[in-house]
């Protein structure tokens, strides 16, 4: 057909053009795109890290017990960016006493908490009630586990199962009171475990992380857990009821932590090809239920 | 001129799909992570509420804390009824009550957040350890105490030999410790022989310990937490009534049910009121009960009134006719001016077991001084 014709170099060359410009924008959108996309995905990490942090730190310390008023306190050492504690680890009751061998018997069924550890990483707490009808001479007995017969069967109330503790210091004197005859122990009464635990940072490959280790466990350095965190990402701040900081144990009522989070990975932050690691933080303030 | 052809192919519509697609794409992306991020939040504010529920679960377990719950059997759980917190966030706690030796309890409460079809869209348990602590505090030395002087005549019995009330279980019962017959501040005067005054001893008389305080602290100090209010002075025998199979609290002439076996009231054989009467002159001539009774003017007993527990009285405290028994202690002030007249064939018999009874019978639990809160995990 002579009446055909193609197209001219000009309209080749000006839809060639028009065809680059099209595909370096959508390269450069979809670029953008990856990027964004990206640091999003750092980002969300981040603060994925960061909110298990803080549920982590609020868990373990939300339990602490202090008492200005007598000097007592499960906090061991504090420090700005180290924490030394016993943290609770289940909640439970008697089923028996025994002073053959220092057995205590736990209730399996309506226990809280993880099964107690017979290898040291545990102690027992045992609710002393000198007098039913007084609060004010009530104790936690503090007594370590050596074994835990994970078999056994509760021999006070309804039978079950149970976990039998040897406790070798319980001692005849914390059952009875040698003067008036009167129990002092009861089962079932109220038991507790706890475990001896730090929270601080520590450095894996290069970066620094939330560490936490089980001291009572024999864990001789802390295990990284949450991170990274940026250098100093880690600090603890202690009040006391008024809410002033304080430097004594038994008189802390509220510690504020604070987490600032890094991202893992290098991402674009800015225009063109400036890379750096977002951060990010959050700071809880844990409020301890269990001081006085 | 030219012609158009029809058949010509352009890439319109490919760029365009293209960049649909490419947009459609950064959309979702967009959209998708919004809505990962609301749904972690809502989830967070799920937690929270549900979290509070179980505080408020904790919270009203405590206070005020029921009564009734003192006489749980120990070492069983009772599940109460789920409790919808009011207002249009849908929440819910449950509480479970498990009593122990001792009178410790361990409280736990399951908060619930409900989506509108009632499924739970979050959960949080947690749970206090309390411990009954009495309304009043009250040491009781003898059968009787007076502070000023006592007349016994008659065939009176009061007896300091600590005694279990009669059918009770004396296992139930702590360590039996016998103490003083009458314990006064003043001096015991006797007439007649067919009397029995008997204890270790049998009399403490003109006792300097014994003061206005012996009588007016523990009076006060349960007056706060009194169960009934009497203000007939002649009021009718009492009887532990029911309300179907529950022991009917709300009726003031029910004073508990100290009896055992044949035909006692069971439902009420754990409730002990603290009962009050103001001023003037309180006649009991018939009927019986348990717990604590405050009398701030005088206490006249006859016509065979029984009482098993502790009965603080500010004036005088007069017996006459038959059979009026009282298994605990009495306490009287004669703050007045009167003397203790114990006249008739009244019984007064002490009994720490009774006593003791009546004061964890009249405690509320409130969470034990040391790690009483935990945040518990279901294994």
């Amino acid at each position: 057909m002579t009446g055909r014709r193609g197209f001219t170099l000009v309209e080749l060359l000006i839809a060639l053009v028009m065809m680059v410009l099209v595909a370096g924008g959508i390269y450069n959108l979809m670029v953008t795109t990856h990027r964004v996309s990206r640091k999003q995905t750092e980002i969300s990490n981040l603060q994925g890290n960061l909110r298990g942090g803080l549920n982590l730190v609020q868990s373990e310390l939300q339990e602490i017990y202090t008492d200005a008023a007598v000097g007592v306190s499960d906090i061991y050492n504090m420090t700005a960016a180290s924490l030394d504690y016993d943290a609770m680890r289940g909640i439970g009751e008697s089923c028996g006493l025994t002073l053959g061998g220092g057995a205590v018997q736990i209730r399996q069924d309506g226990y809280s908490g993880r099964p107690p550890d017979g290898a040291g990483r545990d102690r027992l707490k045992l609710f002393q009630d000198r007098d039913t009808l007084t609060s004010s001479d009530d104790v936690w007995l503090d007594l370590p586990i050596t074994g835990v017969n994970p078999n056994g069967v509760c021999t006070v109330g309804t039978p079950g199962p149970s976990w039998d503790l040897v406790v070798p210091t319980l001692l005849a004197d914390h059952l009875i009171d040698a003067v008036s005859g009167n129990p002092l122990l009861f089962a079932p009464g109220p038991v507790r475990t706890v475990e001896r635990m730090e929270l601080g940072l520590v450095n894996d490959a290069g970066k620094d992380w939330l560490g936490i280790r089980s001291s009572s466990g024999g864990e001789a350095t802390l295990i990284p857990v949450i991170g990274p965190l940026t250098a100093s990402g880690l600090e603890f701040l202690y009040f006391d009821g008024s809410d002033a900081p304080t430097l004594a144990p038994s008189a802390v009522k509220t510690i504020v932590v604070t987490l600032r989070g890094v991202s893992a990975e290098q991402v674009t932050t800015g225009l063109g090809s400036i890379v750096g690691t977002p951060e990010d933080s959050v700071v809880v303030r844990v409020q301890l239920r269990n001081s006085r | 001129m030219r012609t158009l052809r029809t058949d010509e192919r352009g890439m319109a519509l490919l760029l365009a799909m293209l960049g649909i697609v490419v947009i459609g794409a950064l959309v979702s992306g967009t959209f998708f992570a919004g809505r990962m991020e609301m749904v972690s939040g809502r989830n967070s504010v799920y937690a929270a509420q549900a979290a509070e529920a179980a505080e408020a679960g904790l919270a009203a377990a405590f206070s005020p804390w029921d009564r009734t719950w003192n006489s749980f059997p120990v070492g069983v759980d009772q599940n109460l009824p789920p409790v919808a917190i009011p207002g249009p966030t849908r929440v819910q706690y449950t509480t479970t009550v498990r009593r122990m030796q001792g009178g410790a309890y361990l409280i736990r409460s399951v908060g619930q957040k409900l989506d509108r079809s009632g499924n739970v869209m979050a959960t949080r348990m947690l749970a206090k350890l309390g411990k009954l602590v009495p309304a009043g505090t009250a040491t009781m030395d003898a059968a009787v105490t007076t502070r000023d002087a006592v007349t016994v005549s008659g065939n009176t019995v009061v007896d300091g030999h600590d005694t279990v009330p009669s059918g009770w279980d004396p296992n139930a019962c702590g360590p039996l410790n016998d103490a003083a017959g009458i314990q006064t501040g003043a001096t015991v005067t006797t007439n007649g022989t067919s009397h029995v005054i008997d204890g270790a001893p049998p009399t403490v008389q003109n006792d300097t310990t014994v003061t206005d305080a012996t009588f007016q602290g523990p009076f006060y100090s349960f007056l706060g937490s009194r169960t009934h209010t009497i203000t007939n002075s002649n009021p009718p025998a009492t009887v532990p009534t029911t309300s179907g199979a529950v022991c009917n609290q709300s009726d003031i002439y029910n004073w508990g049910e100290p009896r055992r076996g044949g035909a006692a009231v069971v439902a009420c054989q754990d409730y002990f009121p603290i009962v009050y009467f103001g001023a003037g002159t309180l006649k009991l001539q018939g009927g019986y009960g348990q717990g604590i009774l405050l009398v701030a003017g005088d206490l006249w007993m006859s016509g065979g009134f029984e009482f098993v527990g502790l009965i603080i009285v500010l004036g005088e405290v007069k017996t006459s006719g038959t059979g009026a028994k009282v298994t605990g202690a009495v306490l009287s002030n004669n703050f007045y001016g009167e003397q203790t007249t114990l006249g008739g064939d009244p019984a007064l018999r002490y009994s720490s077991c009774a006593i003791g009874a009546a004061l964890e019978g009249t405690a509320a639990a409130f969470p034990i001084a040391q790690r009483p809160w935990a945040q518990v995990n279901l294994r």
